[in-house]
This record gives structure tokens, C-alpha cells and sequence, in this order.
């Protein structure tokens, strides 16, 4: 959990889920409401106790890796502002296209093509939404069209189709005005958006170079995403849940069937194993049968360890962004058992927003930088420490965090360094997949803890050793209150800048926003 | 709430910023206008200030502030991750009060 106000730039998120308390009043929680079917429970040594006992190493030398390493990074590239001459990326969406070795991607930067021969870094060739004409930044999901063609949606200016056959060169060719558009799927003529104003609108493609809009259906929720599977199309509705409609009259569906949702849907993808796949924000995934395509019923709901954004799915896995983190689960590789099984948990180096994969390559938007990750057969363990800062502020006390194993094969823990001053225990040492154990970490309160680093090793092949932060505060809250606040200038909504230091002699009001 | 401190103290001298971290500006002022706020909202694009912020004052529990009231001397005076309006309007004031 990276920030609280890590804002749902996908959603209408709800507020962030509780602040993983160190009290054990709200010990996450390995599942969701359904069967039992996820990483956590069910997968034994589950353990929610205030760490009753293991004393491990004092030391963060790693054992040998438990196997490969399922999920790595062979290549990215990263378009900030220094580095894209005040242009940068943000990706909200990414569509892989293995047979042209291209990505195309959306996000605050506008339509960006890439070359992506996996293996390789990727190479930024076009793009649009440079300068300061908004109408051509800030896009939020792209559906290539056919080859060369490619539509984008945008909240605030409706559709668009780009010719993107000169990859240096993407050329607007048509536009049609509307609000609220995000999601989009095709069925052969007919192109589906939804708008998060409570409408599926649809176009008719029959040229897709001129999307011409034909019909509507209103009424709905905030509609985040669609897919269209087997002539059904389905709708994450972030107020209302997902979704089916017949398509009967194609230029004008209805709704036929309903699946609440405990969290938000935002975006969706189908395998061809009958199932939906529905990253639900703070719900998790949620994973729908649909062996009856206008009746579809909920099997299973997967804790990820944050809020899902985005999914995808490849040969038997299915990954998950929660801006955090990349999770993997394995829903039906060759010769695995079925239901969802922890496979891979890859945190990135800035927020994981949005995947897609195909032939074995996962492309992520890991915010201002496209990552091209591969998949090894595995399984290997994968550790996931439920926070990384710490911080004591009442003396000698004792905080709880939860390390859980979102691998595929048992994680086991080999030592944790620690400062002079700092306990810790864990209730176990070994945990199998999708289980968690509390690690209780004590303060003698005396010893200073000046941003000091604990350090857990463990056979995990991709982490072998994890870093944690750790502060002890000398009399509580006075530890922040009567510090000397960080300058900083920074932009408004205007353009004009503002810079703290500029503010001395005036009490000054900071307040984070969240839009959700 | 920050809409009343700024409209309340700001002819006094206060100021109130609002901020947001990695949104898309549209989504900010869409919902800024919804709120009527008056005050400026900044744009963390990258997140860099609040990766400042929370580095330096993380709260317990993998919390953060949510609001700070720095004094006149650019030292912080407040800072909560619960919302509490009188007592940023208590640090408001002791700042422009010069305490």
C-alpha cells in the first residue's frame, strides 16, 4: 500500500480501503465473499495471531531462490517529462499487437506507438497529445480498429479514430463529440462505448476509418468498461456491477442480466474459458461464469492485495494492475488444477495502471513507463509485505504487518535484519501459496530509529530480500509538528505556479484532494 | 471545509491550496467546480511532492497526512490524515495570529 491518496484514476473509487492497521482489528482479509476460491484461504497457514512466536535470523542473507523467477522485466522504456521534453505518458490503457510487434497506448500524454520486439526495449516512435492542446491529451483507452487504424476514447471529447499507419506520424481522421467515454469493444460492425454519464453508446463501423453513432442505451450506472463475447456484451458498471446485454438488435442492446459486484468494476477481459475476468477496484477480481452468456453468475472473487485496475489474460494466467503491483494467477495453465492459484506478484517501479498480453509477453503501463515482461514456467514463491514504512510514535510498542505469499510454490522466510532496538517474530516460517503469517515488529522505545532498515530474506527468486523503513518518533506527533515543511512548486489548474517558500509569513492550508 | 477556511481567512491572509496527485487535470477541475472551490488546486502530476511528504511524515500503519497547515515560519503546525476543521482552523488562526 504505497499511498492513501493514491487517487483511482481509472474509477469512482471508493475511499481507500482502511489503512492496514498495525492493531489486528482489520487483519486483511485473504478473500473476498464467495467460495473460498482465491489466494488465501483454503491454501492452509493462514495466520491472523499476533505473531506468536518464531524468532527468525538476525540477518538478510537470502537462501538459494526457490526456482525461476515466473514473472521479469526484459525491457521498458520510460517517458517522463525530462526525458519526452515535457511530454510524458501515464499510460491508462495499452493494446499489444504481437503480429506487428507494436503497442499502442493511451493516457494523460495522449496516443503513443511503440516498437516492442520482446526481449528488447521498447522504442517510443509517434505520438500525439504533445503542447497545450488538451483536445488531444488525456486519453483513456485505445481499440485498434484494423491494421493501421486505431479508435480512442476520451472523458471529455468523446471518440476518435487515428490512422496509425505511420507509426511517427498518427493522424486524427475522424471524431465524434461526446462525454464520459472510456471502455470500447467491437462486434464486427457494430463498436460498443461506454460512458461513464450512464450510457453504452453504438457505432456503427461498417467503415472503421468513420465510426457513425446509431444507437444508445441509457439508464445504466457509471459504465467503465465493455467486452463483447460470443454476442453478449458485457458492461463493468462501477455503480451497478457487471453487466449482460443481449445484442439481439445490435444498434440497440438491453439489459438482460445483472451481477452485483462488492467493489467497482472498471475494466474487463475474456478468456476463451468461458469466464469473465473483472478487476473491481477494491472488490479484487472477480471472476463470472458465463456458461449462461445473459445470466452470467459469480465463482469466485481473488483478493490482490490492493485495488484492481486493469486485467488481462494470457495462456492460462490472468494478471491484475493495482497500481502497486502486477499480480499473476494461474486459472487454468496446461497440466494445473483448476480455479485461481497465486502464480506471480511483481511490484513496479511507478504504478502499475494497465496490462495487456498475448504470446506469452505482458505489457504493462507502469505509469510513464512501458514495461515488456515475460513469463517463466515457474511456479516460485513471490513475497508481498502488506507495508513498507513504519513508523513508531508512542515508545515501546509493538506493530503488526502481514507478509503473504502470492507465489506459486511455498515461500519460506530465512531471516529478517534488524536494527538495535527491534524485535520482531513471525507466526510462521513457511507458507504455502496465497498464505499469509503476521509479522509483529517491537520498539524498545530507547534505541533511535532515524528512517533505519529492516530487512526480510527469503528464497522468493524475484525479491530475495525486502526493505522496510522504520522511524521511531522521541514524543509522537511532535516528531512531524514543528519540522520545517519540504518546498515545493507546483502548478495549478491555471498554469501558475506556486511555491511554498513564496507563502513565509502566512499560515498556509495544504489539502489533498481525492476526486473520487 | 477548506472552501470555508479560505473564503473565512483568506481575506486575513491565509492561504489554502488544494492538491492533487497524479489526476488527469479535467477529472480536477470537474471536480473542483462541482465543490465551488475557490482556492488554487495544484498538480502533482508525477507525484514527486507527495512521495516528499510521505517519506518525511508517514504516519503509523502505512497512513499519511491528508492535511497540513504550515505556520508562517514554513514550519508544519498540523497534520492529520483524519479531516478535523477546527483544528486546522485552530492552526490557521495561531498562524495568523504570528504564535
Amino acid at each position: 500500500m504505497r499511498a492513501m491518496f493514491l487517487l483511482g484514476l481509472l474509477a469512482a473509487c471508493e475511499p481507500t480501503p482502511a489503512n492496514r492497521t498495525a492493531e489486528g482489528d482489520d487483519a486483511p482479509e485473504p478473500d473476498g465473499d464467495d467460495s473460498g476460491v482465491g489466494t488465501g484461504s483454503g491454501s492452509g497457514g493462514d495466520d491472523t495471531g499476533n505473531g506468536s512466536g518464531l524468532v527468525l535470523p538476525n540477518d538478510c542473507t537470502a537462501p538459494a531462490p526457490d526456482g525461476e523467477d515466473p514473472f521479469t522485466l526484459t525491457g521498458q522504456v520510460n517517458n517522463t517529462q525530462g526525458s519526452g521534453g515535457g511530454w510524458f505518458v501515464e499510460h491508462l490503457d495499452v493494446a499489444w499487437l504481437p503480429d506487428e510487434q507494436r503497442v499502442l497506448a493511451t493516457g494523460q500524454g495522449g496516443l503513443v506507438i511503440y516498437d516492442v520486439v520482446p526481449g528488447e526495449n521498447p522504442v517510443t516512435r509517434g505520438h500525439v497529445g504533445a503542447g497545450p492542446d488538451a483536445r488531444f491529451q488525456r486519453y483513456y483507452q485505445v481499440l485498434p480498429a484494423e491494421p493501421g487504424v486505431a479508435w480512442t476514447t476520451h472523458r471529455e471529447f468523446g471518440l476518435d479514430t487515428f490512422d496509425v499507419g505511420n507509426a511517427d506520424a498518427p493522424t486524427q481522421v475522424s471524431h465524434t463529440d461526446a462525454r464520459g467515454y472510456e471502455g470500447l469493444a467491437r462486434d464486427g460492425d457494430w463498436l460498443y462505448v461506454a460512458s461513464t454519464e450512464g450510457r453504452v453508446d453504438v457505432f456503427d463501423v461498417s467503415d472503421p476509418r468513420n465510426p457513425s453513432r446509431v444507437g444508445e442505451l441509457t439508464g445504466l450506472g457509471r459504465p467503465w468498461d465493455v467486452q463483447v463475447v460470443n454476442g453478449v456484451a458485457y458492461v463493468a458498471d462501477g455503480d451497478l456491477g457487471v453487466l449482460a446485454l443481449d445484442l439481439s438488435a445490435p444498434d440497440a442492446p438491453v439489459v438482460a442480466g445483472t451481477v452485483e459486484s462488492a467493489g467497482q468494476p472498471m475494466r474487463l477481459d475474456a478468456g476463451d474459458d468461458g469466464h469473465l475476468y473483472v478487476a473491481s477496484g477494491a472488490g479484487g477480481l472477480e471472476i463470472l461464469d458465463l456458461s449462461r452468456p445473459l445470466a452470467p453468475t459469480r465463482v469466485a472473487t481473488v483478493d490482490v492485495g490492493g485495488g484492481a485496475q486493469d486485467v488481462a489474460l494470457d495462456d492460462g494466467l490472468v494478471g491484475v494492475t493495482t497500481q502497486e503491483a502486477v499480480v499473476i494467477l494461474d486459472v487454468g495453465r496446461a497440466g494445473s488444477p483448476a480455479g485461481p492459484r497465486p502464480f506471480a506478484y511483481q511490484e513496479t517501479e511507478q504504478y502499475a495502471m494497465t496490462l495487456d498480453a498475448e504470446d506469452g509477453v505482458w505489457v504493462v503501463g507502469d505509469w510513464n513507463i512501458l514495461g515488456i515482461w515475460g513469463v517463466a514456467p515457474g511456479p516460485a514463491p513471490a513475497i508481498d509485505v502488506s507495508q513498507t514504512l513504519v513508523a513508531f510514535l508512542d515508545g515501546a510498542e509493538t506493530r503488526l504487518l502481514d507478509i503473504r505469499n502470492r507465489g506459486g510454490a511455498t515461500l519460506d522466510l530465512a531471516g529478517i535484519q534488524l536494527p538495535a532496538g527491534l524485535t520482531a517474530t513471525v507466526g510462521a516460517a513457511a507458507l504455502e501459496p496465497g498464505a499469509s503469517t503476521t509479522l509483529a515488529l517491537s520498539w524498545d522505545g530507547q534505541a533511535p530509529l532515524d528512517r533505519a532498515e529492516i530487512c526480510i530474506a527469503s528464497d522468493d527468486p524475484g525479491r530475495p530480500a525486502v526493505t522496510l523503513v522504520v522511524t521511531g518518533g522521541q514524543d509522537g506527533e511532535g516528531r512531524i509538528i514543528g519540522q520545517t515543511a519540504p518546498d515545493f512548486a507546483l502548478e495549478d489548474l491555471d498554469g501558475t505556479v506556486h511555491r511554498l517558500s513564496e507563502q513565509r509569513g502566512r499560515p498556509v492550508v495544504l489539502a489533498y484532494f481525492a476526486t473520487w | 471545509m477548506q472552501v470555508r477556511i479560505h473564503d473565512q481567512y483568506g481575506p486575513e491572509g491565509a492561504v489554502v491550496w488544494g492538491i492533487a496527485v497524479r489526476e488527469p487535470p479535467q477529472n480536477v477541475r470537474t471536480y473542483v467546480d462541482s465543490l465551488g472551490v475557490t482556492f488554487p488546486v495544484l498538480l502533482d502530476h508525477n507525484g514527486d511532492v507527495d512521495r516528499m511528504y510521505d517519506l518525511e511524515f508517514a504516519f503509523p500503519t502505512g497512513a499519511y497526512p491528508q492535511d497540513f497547515v504550515i505556520d508562517p515560519q514554513g514550519r508544519i503546525s498540523y497534520a492529520s490524515n483524519e479531516p478535523d476543521v477546527e483544528a486546522i482552523e485552530a492552526a490557521v488562526v495561531r498562524g495568523l495570529a504570528g504564535d
